[in-house]
């Protein structure tokens, strides 16, 4: 049952990745999250199922859902040359596989042990109390970060000033008649730069 | 009957793995992110079942989660500012990196 779940997950995986709508593509990667739950589940990790449920299937989604829909960019360009980097994916993920087999050759059991949520709930706040705390410090780090991100900026200031007779409401600043006292000329329109020279 | 996961548990790290090094869009790149996260979580858990911790793990498991999300908020909140600077997602417009 646990490999029809997995083979599952993979089909919805390679949905997730080659399908050309965006969107169809992010609840792609929902449902793929929904049967990794069920996954977790199956093998006796009920928490961190519910967790992957509620976040991965969840919060993601909403997030992904609700950016695609301010972007409002649905479809991606065409691409080409893949083939290739299929093929060094293939290759790379094969050696690991290899390695991973080779140095750990029991890595297969024959059964599942069991754990309730107290056991992890002991082990959270007993054994890795310590984790929690840089975590949430993560999660403040980030939660500022967005806000650094998506902040809008200033409203440059209207001038309402006028000089010399010039209205400066409409009239950019590098436009602002200079009069050159010394020589006693009529102004002349040029740079107003601060501390800067006349060309 | 004995279980091994490690082929799925390669399979879908190979697929986020294809996803990144193929696509353009940051929408598809942040899907291979989470493919890769995905396989990570489940190899965390299969490694809890076949070293016989099951909560050890879970707890683990939690961690790498709420991570994840984090980084997707994070990713998110740039796609959405790139995207408010170039009206574009393809990685091919990211070249300037100046402000």
């Amino acid at each position: 049952m646990i490999y029809f779940t997995l083979s599952l997950l993979l089909i919805f995986a390679l949905l997730a990745i080659f399908l050309k709508d965006n969107l169809l593509s992010i609840l792609s990667l929902a449902a793929v999250s929904a049967l990794l739950a069920i996954v977790f589940f199956q093998l006796q990790a009920p928490v961190a199922g519910v967790f992957e449920l509620s976040v991965g299937a969840g919060l993601i989604t909403v997030l992904a859902v609700l950016t695609i829909s301010f972007i409002q960019t649905k479809h991606e360009k065409a691409q080409s040359g893949a083939l290739l980097w299929a093929l060094v994916g293939l290759a790379a993920v094969s050696i690991l596989f290899f390695l991973f087999q080779l140095f750990s050759p029991g890595a297969f059991s024959p059964t599942l042990a069991e754990s309730g949520w107290n056991d992890v709930g002991l082990v959270l706040w007993n054994a890795r109390a310590f984790d929690l705390f840089p975590q949430v410090l993560i999660v403040l780090a980030a939660i500022l970060g967005i806000l650094a991100l998506l902040r809008k900026k200033e409203p440059v200031p209207v001038v309402t000033a006028s000089v010399m007779g010039t209205d400066l409401k409409s009239v950019p600043i590098t436009d602002v008649p200079i009069a050159d006292e010394k020589d006693g000329e009529e102004p002349h329109w040029g740079a107003a730069v601060p501390g800067g020279e006349e060309p | 009957m004995n279980i091994n996961l490690l082929p799925f548990v390669f399979a879908l790290f190979g697929l986020g793995l294809f996803c990144l090094l193929t696509r353009r869009s940051l929408v598809k790149l942040l899907i291979g992110l989470e493919l890769l996260g995905k396989a990570t979580t489940l190899a965390i858990i299969w490694a809890g079942v076949v070293q016989k911790t099951p909560a050890t793990t879970q707890s683990i498991a939690l961690l790498v989660i709420s991570i994840e999300a984090v980084v997707v908020a994070v990713y998110l909140a740039l796609v959405y500012a790139f995207h408010r600077h170039n009206q574009s997602l393809d990685t091919d417009d990211m070249r300037r990196l100046k402000g």
